[in-house]
């Protein structure tokens, strides 16, 4: 050959091509895995990813790494995955901010289209908890309460936007009562508040309120779930008090970047059934409050799909805003 | 007595060579983490978390407590040798601490700062074991009007913050509360100066506001000047602090433990407050306030002593109600949680190994860390004999990682510089780094406590002096006012 450096390029691009192929076909994974979170330490999402961590790095045979981009009710993390090589090991942590931040701020992302959605993991019901001194016993009750005085009721959260503003919107939404929103920031400045009378309704996360509720600090009306929860079985569901259909819950979920190769989705997906199976993740799960669920990936896509537009009508007729 | 007897159990807890071998592993790890600035508590638990699984419980928390109190002592080493603030509560550490070892009195400066500390410790931990359920139940007193009028009043004194000019003072208070701004607004949901950068949405953080201000700003100064080195004029005058120094540090370490504890049992206030809080008052009561911000041994030992109690006191919320007042809480009681412990009201008597333990190792804890951390001061303060131009790369590449670490987000280093070169253009206009950032503290929890009240009492003002602990604050608040304006303090003020 006339040019050396032609040649030599082109047995470069030989090697590299093989040594690509070799890659490709090398069994999944070769490296460690980025499990990204969407909030700081210290949540119930950033929990159940390090619960669920150890047992997935061992199926998968290398280590799933837990990484927290906190911020913006998880659109930070979000972005962040939905913009990552689909090779992977990129994973994410869904929450329920994947349904509600289209709703509540501009992305730049699509929530549906720029995932792949591997398995709903689990879900925990909220509590609809009142301060012992607030009359209303039941739903029914609270509902009747509620109409006679509007906007006399102060209701709790830990944040704008959160599951426990979300399901007091929902419940104002499909009853028609007026609550006032009170926000707090983060959930523990919120329970405070309501134990100490400064609001009076909150919608607490269950293994944190129910501690209260059966100290007498707290009295229950009900849970937020469809089904009664296990950790409590003798409180009723709102739905089945006098509010059919309503339904909230804090769920966690496992996604992917779309164009994630099918192969290594199926792997994941094996794998996030069995380390959610497994027993002793099971038992930290659900003593954390969490019902398992390790659904089909066509099943978790078709929820997120309802719930963003389930949740776009309550937030448009609640009025609340992001930016 | 029966605490007595509370207390011999728990001690006998503590003393089994595992609870004593993994209470040493926190408190060193704390250590630790509290030097490196950004790396906090926080992180570390949450990387320890999944270890815990396979611990029995008592071990495990009394692990996870030892890494969150030593941490406060850990914090103070770097504030005081080179002004990089390693823990929130370490900010006010800076100001004096910095200014000792600048005059060869970094040894004085770590050891009061560890002994101040660990005399809180000890005071905190005795005051859970004696009146935690009733301090539980003294922070449900405090609601929002209550925290709006505590914030009003710290804000008012915060005028003694400053140094010289009264103005440029006020000047930078104000700037700290529009950057304190930036980000959702707690009430309405609203993103405030986040300009659609989502990095901002949750506002600027801490440390990355601190650590830019005092540890960035400072050695962009410094390197200003032809001869670097001097930035230590001072020669060594001992490791340790003189009797005199002893006596100083006494009054103020009691003072700074008092205002310490009662904000470590608030939760949302938190322990940077507190140091802020005993600072003040050090300078307010001082005999010549002059010396504050110039090496005063008083302005280390009462915030040190203040962020310390506020630590241990900081466990009442979670041990008596099952609250987690901050996300480091949460992390712990999680891991308690999991271990199929139910904490709540009702801990004390449910699990008293658990309770009293804990206390009892926190104790022990307080003390391995005054061993631990007594001798390194050598160690630490041989540290500055190292020539200048290696030791302002290592500050920046601590500073840099530490703020990475803080949410793994680039972003965070970006916003240090930014707010390095903003420290610089102040120092150039010799505008003080404090009060801005007080401002930055005190701003959004009195906006959100100020809307909050009035969205509660329905826009009712006289929320503020009907409660009773609020009437308390405001009347406080309005004396420290004529105090300032009378003008006997206005002469002394322009004398200085």
């Amino acid at each position: 050959m006339q040019n050396p450096s032609i040649a030599r390029l082109l047995v470069l691009a030989l090697v590299l091509g093989a040594a690509h192929t070799a890659l490709a076909q090398a069994p999944y994974p070769v490296k460690p895995i980025r499990f990204i979170v969407g909030f700081p330490p210290g949540g119930s999402n950033d929990i159940v990813a390090r619960t669920l961590a150890p047992a997935l790095s061992e199926g998968l045979g290398k280590q799933v790494v837990v990484e927290n981009r906190g911020g913006a009710n998880t659109a930070i993390a979000t972005e962040l995955v939905a913009h990552a090589a689909p090779d992977g090991y990129t994973i994410l942590m869904n929450a329920p901010g994947h349904v509600t931040n289209p709703s509540l701020i501009k992305l730049n992302f699509d929530p549906i289209r720029d995932f792949a959605f591997i398995t709903r993991i689990g879900e925990a019901a909220n509590l609809l908890v009142v301060h012992p001194s607030f009359p209303p016993r039941s739903v029914k009750e609270l509902i009747a309460f509620s109409k006679l005085r509007p906007g006399d009721v102060n209701f709790g959260s830990s944040g704008i936007g959160t599951s426990v503003h979300l399901s007091a919107e929902l419940f104002q939404y499909m009853t028609g009562v007026k609550w006032v929103h009170v926000a707090y920031k983060g959930g523990g400045p919120g329970l405070v508040a309501l134990l100490s009378g400064e609001v009076s309704l909150y919608f607490g996360n269950l293994p944190t309120v129910i501690r209260q509720v059966r100290a007498g600090k707290l009295r229950a009306l009900a849970v937020s779930g469809l089904k009664r929860a296990p950790a409590a079985p003798d409180i009723p569901t709102v739905a089945e008090s006098g509010v059919p259909g309503y339904e909230t819950a804090t769920w966690w979920g496992l996604s992917a970047p779309a164009k994630t190769p099918p192969a290594i989705l199926a792997r994941l997906h094996k794998e996030a059934i069995r380390a959610v199976n497994a027993p002793d993740v099971r038992q930290r799960l659900e003593g954390v409050g969490a019902d398992i669920i390790g659904n089909t990936p066509e099943q978790y896509a078709a929820f997120i799909r309802n719930e963003i537009d389930k949740w776009a009508k309550v937030i448009k007729a609640a009025g609340i805003k992001g930016e | 007595m029966e605490i007595l007897n509370h207390l011999a159990f728990g001690f006998g807890v503590a003393f089994s060579l595992e609870n004593l071998a993994y209470c040493f592993a926190g408190v060193a790890l704390g250590t630790l983490i509290g030097v490196l600035p950004g790396v906090g508590p926080l992180v570390t638990i949450a990387m320890l978390f999944p270890i815990t699984f396979h611990l029995p419980a008592v071990p495990a928390i009394i692990m996870l407590a030892g890494i969150f109190y030593g941490a406060q002592y850990g914090g103070s080493t770097t504030s005081i040798l080179v002004n990089l603030p390693g823990e929130t509560a370490s900010a006010v550490t800076c100001i004096d601490g910095y200014q000792m070892a600048r005059q060869g009195r970094a040894g004085p400066a770590l050891a009061t700062a560890a002994l101040a500390s660990f005399f809180a410790g000890c005071v905190g931990t005795l005051l859970i074991a004696l009146a935690g359920p009733t301090l539980g139940e003294w922070a449900l007193k405090f609601g929002s009007a209550e925290y709006t009028s505590l914030m009003l009043m710290a804000l008012v004194a915060s005028a003694v913050m400053t140094q010289g000019d009264a103005v440029k003072g006020l000047a930078m208070v104000v700037l700290g509360l529009l950057v304190g701004v930036v980000g959702v607004d707690v009430n309405s949901g609203m993103a405030r100066y986040s300009f659609g950068v989502p990095e901002l949405v949750d506002g600027i953080g801490f440390t990355v506001v601190a650590v830019g201000l005092f540890a960035v700003a400072e050695i962009v100064v410094n390197l200003e000047t032809r001869e670097p080195r001097e930035v230590y004029a001072g020669k060594l005058t001992g490791l340790m602090p003189t009797a005199r120094d002893l006596k100083d540090a006494a009054w103020p370490t009691v003072r700074g433990t008092a205002v310490g504890a009662c904000f470590g049992v608030l939760p949302g206030a938190g322990p940077a407050l507190s140091s802020f809080a005993t600072y003040m008052l050090e300078k307010k009561i001082a005999k010549d306030p002059s010396r504050f911000g110039r090496g005063a041994i008083e302005g280390v030992a009462a915030p040190e002593a203040a962020n310390n109690a506020a630590a241990q006191t900081a466990f009442i919320p979670m041990l008596t109600l099952g609250i987690p007042a901050t996300a480091t809480m949460a992390l712990m009681l999680a891991a308690l949680t999991l271990q199929g412990i139910a904490t709540g009201p009702q801990v004390m008597l449910d699990k008293p190994d658990l309770f009293w333990g804990l206390i009892a190792s926190m104790w022990i804890g307080n003390l391995m860390l005054v061993i631990l951390n007594l001798p390194l001061v050598g160690v630490w303060v041989r540290l500055l004999t190292v020539p200048y131009r290696w030791l302002f790369p290592s500050i920046i590449l601590f500073c840099s990682i530490g703020n990475y670490s803080v949410s793994n987000n680039p972003f965070d280093v970006y916003m240090v510089a930014v707010i390095g070169v903003l420290g610089y253009v102040l120092v150039k206009l010799e505008c003080e780094p404090a009060p801005l950032l007080l401002g930055y503290v005190l701003g959004p929890l009195l906006e959100e406590n100020l809307r909050r009240a009035l969205l509660i009492a329905r826009g009712d003002p006289t929320v503020f002096f009907t409660r009773p602990i609020s009437l308390a604050f405001m009347i406080a608040t309005l004396l420290i006012l004529v105090v300032m304006i009378a003008p006997g303090a206005r002469r002394s003020r322009q004398l200085k």
